[in-house]
């Protein structure tokens, strides 16, 4: 079971690190802190929240099962635009309990969430984001096979120079591996930025890039108007494959004069996986105008 | 160039006849009806007038049961069993097979993958389709394997399951793919199609085709080919016989026995049909009013001897040379939005031109007219569906 921890705790269990202010939030399964070291190094510190048990079967929670596969992805992922680690994960006693932690680079500008609330987005930042982030994906699935699945605002890091960084791991699918959830039960996610394979249950199994595609669509959007493509103003959704089945991609045409983007918005917001670009690579074909 | 040969039985010159024309792109050869000598001279004939072959296996008219039969696929090693349960080991010898065939004959370049004929998306069938497939893109390499696939008409009724198809098949890293798509009757002229089913088949090489960036052959088309070419097809193929220029698994299954010879017809591409030469052609050559139906080098041809002279051999060079020609004129047009409105103004004045000739007192076979608005009708169902932009 999650635990809250508690600030005191953390500070005494990491004399290591000066941690600046309280905990920014938590990220899922982990409680996020800003720390930095002796140095001067600013780093994210993430502790998982649930507690380390003496599990006698060996097999672990499902988020335990998601932190070594976030682990090890960050470990084995190496590119300037997905976020990698700083210290190797290790165990901490605080508090009562033990916890698995670790550091990865802190984004000295926040998220792409904190940016578009302050009213940050628009064309230029919508093409800068596609174009990094699809480098960021094509990296990820050509090389390794991964699909992040879980890409939204509040997952896409700034780093001090306006770079976009690719965060959060956790709920990553690595294609070569068996999946931590049921096959047939519908995949982990965050509802406003899923796509249609992810909440629907027969199509579970097909997650793959194009999974990633329509997520990034959905943020693009976001960035290039300012509201969502599907849900915006709703409270709640009942029927979402109808309201991803009606979007009507003419509504960027006041936003950008950028066809590239707009294609390519509109591409990856189909509901069906075929009709989406095949991979990152051929996204950026049309992002730059290439293909229709 | 967009449209290719489908061979048969009986070719003679016709081959080198078409490509006379200069709009000819290849051949899907046929191993049923040469043996791999008579094949591999076919496939140097072709390659000396510049043009592509591909080998159809033909391996769908084995299962599922009943099984068909083919002359000469034993001495192909292409007389390919399967089982719906078939190995990984029956799998890759199946796929060996095929690139046996095709090295023997010396087609190098694009192979045709083995399949089983599927009577439906979600068939029992289809994982083995899918295996065979990626077997083969693992096997031969990505960039030189062609996708077949063999279908009934019907398992275009229901899209849901053709959509959940379609996102299985755009994972696999190959060239194209192949379609032969049975129609349940043999007739000819063909009935016209189930609209709605023949606009899914549209969606589907859409998809792949212009959305996918994969190469889309569909072969069996005849005229349906035309708008393929528009949704967004590489190729078209279609051949001498009738039963060349639709797809019916039953031609193997249950060979009929001879039958009457079939009357000379020739396509008139303005009125995307082959009409009888002797009569229908004739009735309206004769009505000056009605002399734009036809091409300059329709009339040419058709006025310079009375058309009860026009043999079948004519006839058939004819239909595939003119199919070539319209093909042609499609594919120089880049854009599939632009393709899409310039067939739909063509279907459109073809169907005024029906008016004109039904005005003028002159009868044809209604199916000719019904198929054209299936056609057209396909066509406006596949922009309203997919949403494409026209130009």
């Amino acid at each position: 079971m999650a635990l809250e921890l508690d600030d005191a705790s953390v500070t005494a269990a990491f004399p290591e690190y000066v941690i600046q202010g309280g905990k920014l939030g938590n990220a899922g399964f982990k409680a996020v802190y800003r720390v930095h070291t002796v140095g001067g190094t600013e780093l994210a510190l993430k502790i998982v929240r649930e507690p380390i048990q003496n599990d006698e079967s060996g097999e672990g929670s499902p988020d335990l099962l998601r932190f070594a596969r976030e682990v090890e992805a960050m470990t084995s992922v190496s590119h300037p635009h997905i976020i990698s680690i700083n210290d190797a994960p290790g165990q901490r006693q605080i508090g009562v309990a033990s916890h698995w932690w670790y550091t990865e680079r802190f984004c000295e500008r926040g998220t792409l969430a904190d940016l578009l609330a302050a009213g940050g987005g628009g064309e230029t930042v919508a093409r800068q984001l596609l174009e990094e982030m699809l480098d960021a994906l094509d990296h990820l699935s050509s090389v390794h096979e991964m699909v992040h699945r879980d890409i939204k605002p509040d997952n896409i890091g700034i780093g001090a120079l306006g770079e976009m960084i690719l965060l959060d791991l956790g709920i990553l699918v690595d294609l070569r591996l068996e999946r931590i959830t049921n096959t047939y039960a519908p995949s982990p996610l965050s509802i406003p930025w899923a796509a249609p394979e992810q909440i629907t249950a027969i199509r579970a199994n097909g997650i793959d890039t194009r999974t990633d595609l329509f997520q990034l669509g959905v943020v693009a959007f976001q960035t290039l108007t300012g509201t969502h493509p599907f849900y915006e103003g709703l409270t709640s959704v009942s029927d979402p494959i109808r309201l991803i089945d009606a979007f009507d991609p003419s509504v960027m045409d006041g936003y950008t004069g950028d066809v590239g983007v707009r294609r390519l918005i509109a591409r990856c917001l189909r509901t069906s996986q075929n009709a989406r670009p095949r991979s990152p690579r051929a996204a950026l074909a049309i992002l730059n105008g290439g293909l229709s | 160039m967009t449209f290719f040969i489908q061979q048969g039985y009986g070719k003679g010159s016709k081959i080198a006849d078409v490509a006379e024309g200069g709009n000819l792109g290849g051949v899907i050869l046929s191993p049923g009806d040469e043996d791999p000598v008579k094949l591999g001279e076919t496939v140097r004939m072709i390659r000396g007038l510049g043009l592509d072959a591909r080998l159809d296996p033909q391996s769908y008219i084995y299962a599922p049961e009943p099984a068909g039969t083919a002359n000469n696929h034993p001495a192909h090693g292409l007389d390919l069993n399967f089982s719906w349960h078939a190995t990984p080991k029956q799998v890759t010898r199946a796929i060996r097979s095929v690139r046996r065939a095709n090295e023997a004959i010396g087609v190098t370049d694009r192979w045709l993958t083995p399949t089983c004929w599927l009577a439906s998306f979600e068939n029992l069938w289809t994982p083995l389709s899918l295996s065979l497939a990626a077997a083969a893109a693992d096997d031969w390499g990505g960039e030189r394997t062609i996708v077949s696939v063999a279908v009934s008409e019907d398992a275009f009724a229901d899209w849901r399951a053709v959509d959940v198809w379609l996102d299985a098949v755009t994972t696999l890293d190959v060239a194209g793919f192949y379609f032969a798509i049975d129609r349940k009757s043999s007739t000819y002229p063909p009935n016209p199609w189930n609209v709605d089913h023949l606009a899914n088949i549209l969606r589907v090489i859409y998809r792949l085709g212009e959305l996918n960036g994969y190469e889309v052959a569909w072969g069996y088309s005849d005229v349906e080919g035309l708008i393929g070419l528009a949704a967004g097809a590489s190729h078209a193929a279609s051949g001498w016989h009738y039963s060349l220029r639709q797809f019916n698994r039953d031609k193997w299954v249950r060979k009929s026995g001879g039958g009457s010879a079939p009357t000379p017809r020739a396509l008139v591409g303005r009125l995307w049909a082959p009409l009888k030469a002797a009569d229908e052609v004739h009735y309206i050559l004769e009505k000056p009013d009605l002399l734009s139906t036809f091409t300059r080098s329709e009339r040419t041809l058709f006025e310079a001897r009375p058309l009860s002279s026009f043999t079948l051999g004519e006839a058939q060079v004819q239909y595939m040379s003119t199919l070539a020609r319209s093909a042609r004129i499609i594919e120089e047009l880049s854009d599939t939005g632009q393709r899409i409105a310039t067939v739909l103004e063509k279907l459109g004045i073809a169907d005024d031109r029906y008016e004109a000739i039904q005005d003028s007192g002159i009868v044809l076979d209604p199916r000719y007219r019904s198929r054209l608005r299936s056609l057209r009708q396909a066509l406006e169902q596949l922009v309203a569906s997919e949403k494409i932009p026209l130009v």
